[in-house]
């Protein structure tokens, strides 16, 4: 074979370029690397091309087949860089492109040069041109013509109106309009004594005093919080294979529901999501951290329990809250720029990476909520106690051990560098203690996080719920973090003295399910002196990871957390001096006297805890394979400039705090103004909330938009102001039956009268249970187990709850990702995992049948009907009116055979009850 | 001629989004023929027969006989090992079942399917599939969404908002339930951001499949009282208020689900198949779960007849977590077999012999393949690097093979097909270009298969 090779006349340069080299591109490359299409910022038509490369750096190195990106790809080794996508091109091909690469890869003379373009993104530009990124801009509030606008957001839509020759339509009648505004400020219809009161209250300010009362109602909060629900994916369970719990979820969702009762301004309760754990004075509630419930939102989304390759995984979860991040807070599709720069708004990859940036500087944890404070003020007396009694003990001669370890320091707890001191709780003291300091009773022998036994009665409130999955129970206030590093071959060792645990957080991964990543959890026993705990971490180097040490004794304590290629020698023990026990009975008794004051039991949540700063590169193509510029934490460039934020913590706060800068951020109040509107007059200004962006929809009124959000910005960002003002507008009363003015405007996107809008899933239900006097007023607490049917299947089935819910409004049902509730998802409750600010609202017969055939519907109704009541009385419950004389007698004549379920089962069939008018 | 009456009934019934737009373009060029689709379709159903957990390529449809001749060795000595879920690396372990070639075509086919091989010649085996995920639950999503991701709309959910209803009483997108739901629960089956009208409905068998088909009322005669009642205060509602497009819809509505508490029942009763067929499904068979997924297989073939699109099965718990066989290959994947074999086999011949294999694109697949080496002694971790699936009927060429994994059986090399392509073809059979199916989400327009996908036109006649 070699012979005959030899053998042959060798072909020119050219020859062997246009015979081997160009039909293997054209027929394999070029379809996805050239003028059309450049997947991965790459050509390969030209020599000049192949040298710039594509994101991950120059193709083609002429001479040297290593370092040829191109070879590398067709060799099919490296997975995840594997060209042709396809296939591996045949041993010949892949020798011919070797060989060309080797020897200096020529390329014809005369054959077109011209390197790749760079792409057509230009930031400012894009910013330029779309409008939801300009300033907000007040307008000025149009002179009224006659009496119709009874508020500046009424002016601004008639002038539109006006503009287009429409009339608003007249206003609508009393009964409507209180069943208009129940449904929309609390979810429930109104009772039917409230109805005749209403329409009997001749008082001019009877609406006010009608809304005053349900903005006052705790109800309410319940019915916007599931608006809000509906944004951040609020769920209870992780989903995927098994469904394991998010412990403790509901607390956000209590979080919520009392933060619209109590009208917490949006810009407090938008820093509080993005950084309530960074606040310097967390709002309190009987002595608990409420504001840290806020950042509980970040972890509702779903986690997989035995993923094999957990950076991508982390890529697919933290993309999730990147999303419902920016949706929520800015209807903005940052996501979008996962894999490449946003298609058509002002967001770059490297915006999205750097915001990708605080969630690695940033970890999970179950928080410790209750005493907040109380404790706070207790470790820092404690500290100072401490130190009084040490003054007026004898002195005693100390030398502390020489440690000797080498390697690449990611904590030494002798020499903590600001932000580096993170434990969980106050549990380990608000200091670090010092070698030959003083503690009851001892010495201290290292410079140490310790975990103070002062806190040993620590403990969790009945019905705490624990981690389900590898990470381990009773971490919670016993546990430290280190600073983040990235994995470094070798290992990583721990300087620790009595029991303990370990957790790797690689790829922030803490279901630790499987056992391919159960390695990341490592337990170690008692031990009275300090040594050294190994952790092999090789499967994952180059990621970015922290380590959590959880105390499980109480003279739990680690000095120093290094990682090194050698293996370190033992440590060394100190001679520790003899102390006379009898010295301390004074300071033990002072310390048992302020033990008196903590506050040991605490209810759990889910939680942010910030780390620090790491920033990550963009992950070129979404693959964090192939990593490109790096991306220090910074808010959007669009917004904020191209200005890294240099903090030695995540620099959340910061980020909260331009997000909330009107003069910085134009969206934030814009959105949610967007929101409110969308939910009263059930379209938003701009239809689609979740994007403001170039491919959502554009305002139809952008003055009034910007009106609103100026104002709402301005003037302490209520919500509860403003749905008062909204509600309380000419426009919001009008009535929604057809006009003459449908025809030019079918479609009413200039609310020229009111829409005719279905109940959402959750308000049928409660609706139900509100005719049947079922409802129960109980708020907030571990949700209500769904009744499930038996064709709910599936791993991680729990058990079913009853068919009435115990009468618990539809929030406080329990929301498991793969057993949702198919009631409520008939009727367009949304699967939890993006954002949905607007659900759809569909048209299903599987609605009909629940309503016809439900054992629910139907138990409801014939309680509802036994509850007595004549026609008149059911269809003030049921319709919020009184019958027409046709209703009452067709009613009447049904009674003659029918029984009273038979037509309370029957009226709850009638479209009007599901409808609001 | 469209009334609009007509317009609401078909988009309470989730009238296809290809043959909306079709028939709006229709409207405005009155004169154009329109099928409402893209493309001629090649067929108007799929049976989407989906091997929950993974069966195992190199003993099923690709044949490596280097693994017997290795048997026993240590893998890394012949190619790199890529982490696996359950890093439990093994020896190299030979398939303990024979290959045979098998119809006119010579498509290898192991010992497993005794009654499948005999249908040889009405398959294309693709040997070249990949996955991104390793584990059940994303590679489930994965293969039914397109995306690893929780909540994204389902293919059958795709298929039903792109094409709508052929039979207004029953839905588009039916699932029929062996007994095993698969890792991700329902939410494999949910219609995401697509209307709700489009999610699979999960039938169990039995003569009442699905929640809320059985009506409460003694008799049927209080239940259409209670309706004429409803019917009546309905229009006096509208009177006093005038007309809504959306509460209009709901009525009509309303009729359809009356009419659908009797067309479900009528579809599960196969008490009018005749004793041969139900013999040639296995309902008579010995082993329960050949006798479960018989039953499947037929009412899938009903589901067919009445013009419902998608039909997804699910398989029968024969004890062993489905095709999930970390140990004990042996017996799990016997068992599996048993239970699919004949059925499958017969579903086919009988979609033949009525005619209806041609217009019905029957797909089996798992959600990943197997090692070529052991998890521990005798077990299969998953691999998701090249697996072996097939499709019959429907425009599908039969027996011929595409694609080719590694000697080992570990990698696809040769043709690699994405689930993405899976998709575009699927979706091409029934007429639609799977990059003008989309849906305005967050943002984008979302498709099944995302930016990717591409037609196998190959293995298409």
């Amino acid at each position: 074979m070699i012979a005959i090779l030899l053998l042959l006349p060798a072909d020119t340069p050219d020859e062997f370029f246009e015979k081997k080299i160009r039909p293997a591109l054209v027929a394999n490359c070029l379809s996805c690397h050239d003028t059309q299409k450049q997947r991965g910022g790459l050509r390969l038509d030209s020599r000049a091309a192949m040298l710039k490369g594509g994101d991950t750096g120059p193709a083609l190195v002429p001479g040297d087949v290593a370092k040829s990106r191109i070879i590398t790809a067709i060799g099919y080794k490296e997975i995840g860089f594997q060209m042709p996508p396809r296939g591996k091109l045949s041993d010949a091909v892949i020798a011919d492109l070797t060989k060309w690469v080797a020897e200096g890869a020529h390329w014809p003379a005369g054959d077109k040069t011209t390197a790749a373009q760079g792409n057509k993104f230009d930031l400012a530009d894009r910013k330029a041109a779309h409008w939801s990124w300009q300033p907000l801009r007040d307008p000025v509030i149009p002179a009224p013509k006659d009496d119709w606008a009874r508020s500046a957001s009424d002016r601004l839509l008639l002038a539109d109106l006006d503009k287009s020759k429409l009339s608003p339509a007249p206003d609508t009648d009393r009964s409507t309009l209180l069943r208009r505004l129940s449904f929309d400020l609390i979810g429930l219809p109104p009772v039917s004594e409230e109805v005749e009161a209403f329409i009997a209250d001749r008082r001019p300010d009877a609406v006010e005093r009608v809304v005053d009362r349900l903005l006052a109602n705790p109800r309410f909060g319940e019915r916007w919080a599931r608006h809000w629900l509906d944004l951040v994916r609020y769920a209870e369970t992780r989903g995927h294979e098994f469904d394991f719990s998010i412990p403790n979820a509901y607390r956000y969702r209590d979080y919520v529901i009392r933060a619209l009762n109590d009208d917490v301004p949006y810009d407090r309760f938008v820093i509080e999501h993005l950084a309530g754990d960074l606040v310097s004075s967390p709002r309190t509630l009987g002595g608990s951290n409420e504001s840290i419930l806020g950042t509980g939102f970040w972890f509702l989304g779903e986690e997989v329990h035995s993923p094999v390759d957990i950076r991508a995984d982390q890529a697919d979860r933290f993309d999730n809250r990147i999303d419902v991040m920016s949706k929520t807070f800015l209807g903005l599709t940052i996501s979008c720029a996962r894999c490449h720069d946003h298609k058509f708004d002002a967001i770059s990859s490297r915006d999205y990476y750097s915001l990708y940036s605080f969630l690695t500087s940033s970890s999970y944890r179950q928080v410790r909520y209750d005493g907040w404070e109380t404790n706070r003020a207790v470790a820092a007396r404690l500290d100072t106690l401490r130190a009084e009694h040490a003054r007026r003990m004898p002195a005693f001669e100390y030398t502390p051990p020489v440690d000797t370890a080498q390697g690449e320091v990611i904590v030494d707890y002798a020499n903590l560098k600001p932000g580096q001191w993170l434990p969980d709780d106050v549990s380990f003291g608000i200091r670090p203690v010092k070698a030959g300091e003083l503690r009851l009773g001892r010495v201290v022998e290292r410079t140490a996080a310790e975990f103070d036994p002062f806190w040993s009665p620590l403990n969790y409130a009945p019905g705490s719920e624990q981690e389900p999955g590898g990470l381990g129970a009773n971490r919670s206030g016993r546990t430290i973090r280190t600073p983040g590093f990235k994995v470094a071959p070798g290992r990583v060792y721990a300087l620790v003295r009595g029991a303990g645990r370990l957790y790797a957080g690689v790829g922030s991964h803490i279901m630790l399910a499987g056992p391919l990543h159960g390695r990341l959890v490592q337990g170690f026993g008692a031990s009275k002196t300090y040594r050294w705990v190994a952790i092999d971490l090789s499967l994952y180097v180059g990621q970015p990871a922290h380590l959590e040490l959880t105390a499980n004794s109480d003279d739990f304590a680690v000095a120093r957390v290094i990682q090194s290629t050698t293996v370190p020698p033992a440590p060394t023990e100190a001679k520790l001096p003899i102390l006379d026990d009898k010295t301390f009975v004074e300071w033990r008794a002072a310390e048992q006297g302020l033990a008196k004051e903590a506050v040991f039991s605490s209810r759990l949540a889910p939680a942010m805890q910030d780390g620090t700063g790491i920033d990550e590169a963009v992950f070129v193509r979404g693959s964090h394979r192939n990593l490109g510029t790096p991306t220090p934490r910074r808010f959007l460039e669009a917004l904020a400039g191209d200005r890294p934020l240099v903090t030695p913590g995540s620099g959340r706060m910061e980020l909260a705090k331009q997000m909330v800068d009107p003069s910085i951020t134009p969206l934030t109040s814009r959105v949610m103004v967007n929101r409110v509107w969308h939910h009263l007059f059930g379209r938003g200004i701009a239809a689609s909330v979740d994007d403001l962006g170039v491919m959502g929809t554009p305002p139809t009124h952008p003055e009034l938009l910007d009106h609103l959000a100026t104002r709402f910005a301005k003037e302490g960002w209520s919500v509860k102001r403003l749905v008062r003002e909204l509600v309380l507008s000419r426009a919001y009363a009008m009535s929604s039956d057809p006009t003459a003015d449908d025809k030019t405007d079918p479609d009413n996107r200039l609310f020229h009268r009111a829409n005719v809008r279905r109940l959402s899933a959750e308000a049928v239900r409660d609706a139900l249970l509100s005719l049947s006097g079922e409802l129960r007023p109980t708020m907030f607490g571990s949700p209500t187990p769904i009744y499930l049917t038996e064709f709910q299947e599936g791993r991680g089935r729990p058990g079913s709850g009853p068919l009435n819910g115990d009468g618990r409004r539809s929030i406080y049902l329990g929301v498991r990702r793969n057993f949702l509730s198919s009631f409520l998802l008939a009727f367009d409750a949304p699967a939890p995992f993006s954002a949905v600010g607007r659900r759809t609202v569909s048209n299903v017969p599987a609605q009909s049948l629940i309503l016809m055939n439900d054992p629910f519907v139907q138990q409801q109704s014939a309680l509802w009907a036994k509850r007595g009541g004549d026609v008149r009385r059911l269809y003030l419950a049921a319709f919020g009116r009184l019958p027409t004389a046709d209703e009452m007698s067709v009613c009447e004549a049904f009674l003659k055979e029918g029984t009273p379920e038979e037509l309370a089962h029957s009226l709850v069939n009638v479209k009007e009850f599901i409808f609001v008018r | 001629m469209i009334t609009r009456r007509d317009m609401l009934a078909r988009c309470a019934n989730g009238f296809g989004a290809v043959a909306f737009h079709a028939l709006l373009a229709e409207a405005a060029a009155p004169s154009r023929e329109s099928t409402g689709l893209h493309h001629r379709a090649t067929a108007r159903s799929v049976i989407y027969l989906y091997m929950d957990g993974g069966p195992s390529q190199v003993d099923t449809f690709d044949p490596k006989p280097l693994l017997s001749k290795y048997n026993g060795e240590p893998p890394n000595k012949f190619f790199k090992v890529e982490p696996t879920q359950f890093d439990s690396i093994g020896r190299m372990l030979g398939s303990p079942w024979k290959f045979a070639q098998h119809g006119e075509s010579g498509l290898w086919v192991s010992d497993l399917f005794p009654n499948i091989a005999k249908r040889a010649d009405d398959l294309a085996v693709v040997r070249s599939v990949v996955s991104k995920f390793s584990e059940h639950t994303s590679a489930n999503y994965f293969l039914h969404t397109g995306s690893g991701l929780q909540g994204r709309p389902s293919m059958g959910s795709w298929l039903s908002y792109g094409l709508g209803k052929l039979n207004a009483n029953l839905p588009s997108f039916v699932v029929l339930n062996g007994g095993l739901i698969p890792p991700g629960g329902l939410d494999n089956f949910n219609a995401g951001f697509l209307p709700a009208a489009h999610q699979g409905s999960v039938f169990k068998t039995g003569a009442n499949p699905v929640a809320n088909i059985k009506r409460l009322e003694r008799s049927e005669d209080t239940q259409r009282k209670k309706l004429d009642l409803v019917r009546k205060l309905d229009r006096l509602s509208a009177d006093r208020s005038g007309r809504s497009d959306a509460i209009e819809s709901a009525i009509i509505n309303h009729e359809t689900a009356f009419r659908m508490q009797s067309a479900v029942p009528e579809l599960m009763d196969i008490a009018g198949e005749t004793t041969a067929t139900q013999k040639l499904y296995g309902l008579d068979a010995a082993y329960p779960h050949t006798r479960t997924f018989g039953r499947q297989c037929l009412i899938a073939r009903r589901l067919v007849e009445r013009g419902v699109r998608f039909i997804e099965l699910t398989c029968p718990g024969t004890g062993h977590d489905r095709w999930d066989q970390h140990s004990n290959l042996k017996k799990g994947h016997e068992d599996n077999s048993l239970a699919v074999d004949q059925p499958i086999a017969a579903l086919l011949m009988d979609l033949k012999t009525r005619g209806l294999l041609d217009s019905t694109l029957v797909v089996w697949s798992g959600e990943f393949g197997r090692t070529p080496f052991a998890q521990g002694g005798n077990g299969r971790d998953h691999n998701p690097f090249g697996f072996s699936i097939w499709m019959a009927g429907g425009g599908v060429r039969g027996g011929m093979v595409y694609g080719e994994t590694d000697e080992w059986g570990y990698k696809a090399v040769k043709d690699k097909v994405e689930i993405h392509d899976l998709h575009a073809t699927m979706l091409h059979c029934l007429g639609i270009d799977h990059k003008r199916l989309t849906m305005r989400f967050g943002g984008r327009d979302m498709r099944l298969t995302d930016v990717h996908g591409e037609v196998l036109t190959k293995i298409l006649r």
